[in-house]
């Protein structure tokens, strides 16, 4: 049996064909009603995907596919990781109308944060823990730079999660609030975080971007370290996190100019969470 | 039913008037799978209609065009790397398809992706332009070796060349055919007619004898992913070639020994693209061409644009045994198909087991805060 949802997550439309109801009902677990839909779109659709055990195989293995373009075959334990994942990659690798960095992004009161950085930096820790604490998110992964505007536009998605970051969320919040925790997936077990009420309603509103932060965890370092980082090294820090720059061409470097001198840069390395997350609300 | 993809390339303004969001969403999903979106954002600009469609689908469309922007760029970066590789060769080095058309600057290029780039040499001079590419830096990667042997004794290229540090794929030619072919396509007139480019150590072909090239490459071929793109490159040569006469579309035609490819095409085209060809090149050509070859082509292609025909899944096999006939012949073809069965059923068992190996090394373990 196949079950066909519509995953509505601004600004792109998937359309999805998957084999059973396991993945629609974690995904019901993660995203609301407003946009993952049962029904069939009466909006143009960005990505069609299928997801769909092969009827040949005897493997009993899942196929993401968009169109002829394999992504990854999964067993059903993982499923919910290789979906999240597989539209990472259809968005990192199908779509250049705007600049992708790989960052977190969030906003409160008009003031935007970007946060790049390489996996195992703590980055989507931090994203979670700013979004608790009042900041509405516009992405875990993507940032997506209009080249027309220069404005964030959000592609508000669950944060995922791994291995130990997620018993610091449930040990500093409530016991599972990360959600549908995925053991044994090849970056180890993964967990999801359902983003905010406040998220969701804003998730077709762009931000202007102000900060771009560089996070990085560290339980050795003594004290704190946030210091400001200069305009050049912003932009190539910047650079080799886009999954699109060299694609984009002169209009990446041109996106990239103009978003540099928009924004200050921040390097932070932390041991204390706490105090990390104060200095990023002391912003203005 | 014609895929909404070959709808738009052949009416954008009657299209644009019809479609529905369902529409538009067929037309981005088969124009990414077409490798078409950069085409029809050219078709769409051309024609002063893309401030006409929707916003979602220009995304798209845009996307299909910067990322061909970056080919072209990156195209232009490693000719001017093989420069040096060919600049004494005392033979012509003939670029064929999407780079010839890129460096020809046909308008059909703007948009236009491709994945390689093909060079076509003599044959006596095979192993010296294979000397020089290996110089520049352009090795073999990972083949077995039937797929090896398939290649240097029944193919028309060598297998195929990749760049070690950058990944780029070149297919070194010495024919456009399958040399096991019981057709006797002649290669000696791209060579000897071929156009050098200026300042260059290589050459492109005519603009007919690239529309020939074409209709040869459509109407013996075994796929159907990129039929539409191939129509597409089709009948934009065709409208390239035709400016310059269709004489001497035909006098190509007839030095290749291909007119029946030719009468296939123009037949085609008349169907798709309502294109008028003259009597008397119909004439020339015919004498070569088989009515029910003709008959079976339309029909198969009417098969495959209908995903909801009941001969749709036999007609893309019929296809793929056609174009291998075609191209082997059917003894070869039935000792290939029993070859490459045994060497694939092998090839599966060996990256099985390597396959497992590896997931044995890499279980997945808690590492570490993240």
């Amino acid at each position: 049996m196949t079950t066909s949802f519509v995953l509505a997550s601004a600004p792109f439309n998937f359309q999805v064909n998957t084999s059973g109801s396991v993945l629609y009902d974690q995904l019901q677990q993660l995203y609301p009603a407003s946009v993952l839909q049962n029904s069939p779109s009466t909006d143009i659709i960005d990505f069609q995907i299928d997801f769909k055990k092969n009827w040949w195989s005897f493997s009993q293995s899942y196929a993401f596919k968009l169109g002829q373009h394999h992504f990854r075959m999964t067993a059903k334990p993982q499923l919910l990781s290789v979906f999240e994942w597989g539209l990472n990659w259809a968005v990192s690798s199908y779509q250049n109308r705007y600049l992708c960095i790989h960052a977190a992004v969030l906003e409160k009161n008009g003031i935007s944060l970007i946060l790049p950085a390489p996996p195992g930096s703590g980055k989507s820790t931090l994203c979670a823990l700013l979004m608790l604490s009042g900041w509405r998110l516009l992405s875990d992964e993507h940032c997506l730079i209009d080249p027309q505007t220069g404005m964030i536009l959000p592609f508000v998605r669950p944060i995922s999660l791994k291995n130990r970051s997620i018993a610091v969320l449930n040990q500093r919040y409530a016991k599972n609030i990360v959600q549908c925790v995925v053991p044994d997936t090849f970056k180890g077990t993964i967990g999801y975080l359902p983003p905010t009420a406040e998220s969701w309603q804003l998730m077709h509103q762009p931000v202007q971007p102000a900060y771009v932060i560089f996070p990085k965890y560290n339980a050795h370092v003594a004290a704190t370290e946030f210091s400001g980082i200069e305009q050049s090294q912003l932009f190539m820090q910047l650079a080799v996190n886009c999954f699109n720059y060299t694609v984009l061409a002169e209009v990446g470097f041109e996106t990239l100019g103009r978003l540099v001198k928009q924004v200050v840069g921040i390097r932070l390395e932390y041991a204390n969470t706490d105090e990390a997350l104060q200095l990023i609300a002391e912003l203005d | 039913m014609t895929p909404v993809c070959l709808q738009l390339l052949q009416n954008p303004a009657k299209f644009i008037e019809h479609a529905n969001a369902q529409i538009w969403t067929d037309l981005i999903h088969q124009a990414r799978e077409q490798a078409l979106l950069g085409s029809c954002y050219f078709l769409l600009q051309d024609a002063g209609l893309y401030d006409a469609i929707p916003e979602k689908v220009k995304t798209h469309l845009y996307s299909g065009y910067i990322y061909a922007q970056k080919q072209k760029i990156s195209l232009i970066k490693e000719m001017l790397k093989l420069e040096p590789f060919f600049s004494d060769a005392p033979y012509p080095c003939v670029l064929l398809k999407g780079c010839a058309y890129r460096l020809t600057e046909l308008a059909m290029a703007r948009g236009r992706v491709f994945s390689d780039i093909d060079i076509l040499v003599p044959q006596q001079q095979f192993p010296d332009a294979l000397q020089r590419l290996n110089e520049a830096g352009f090795i073999e990667f990972g083949m077995s070796d039937y797929d090896r042997r398939y290649y240097l004794r029944w193919s028309h290229q060598h297998p195929p060349l990749i760049h070690y540090l950058r990944g780029v794929s070149i297919d070194l030619h010495h024919h456009i055919y399958p040399v096991s072919s019981q057709e006797n396509i002649l290669i000696e007139p791209m060579l000897r007619q071929s156009i050098p480019l200026a300042g260059s150590s290589f050459a492109v072909p005519t603009k007919a004898l690239m529309f020939v090239h074409a209709c040869v490459h459509l109407f013996y071929q075994d796929e159907t992913h990129k039929l539409v793109k191939d129509l597409w490159d089709l009948y934009q040569l065709y409208l390239d070639a035709i400016a310059e006469g269709e004489a001497n579309i035909v006098q190509a035609a007839t030095d290749l020994n291909a007119q029946a490819a030719v009468y296939y095409a123009f037949d085609v085209l008349e169907w798709l693209f309502q294109i008028n060809v003259s009597a008397l090149a119909l004439t020339q050509l015919k004498p070569f061409a088989n009515h029910s070859q003709r008959r079976s082509m339309r029909w198969l292609l009417t098969q495959l644009f209908n995903p909801q025909s009941s001969w749709h899944r036999l007609a893309h096999i019929w296809w793929a045994i056609r174009g291998h006939l075609l191209k082997m012949g059917p003894m070869t073809l039935l000792y290939h198909s029993v070859a490459k069965s045994v060497e694939q059923y092998r090839e599966r068992r060996i990256h099985t087991a390597q396959q497992q190996q590896q997931d044995a090394l890499t279980k997945p373990k808690d590492a570490g805060f993240q």
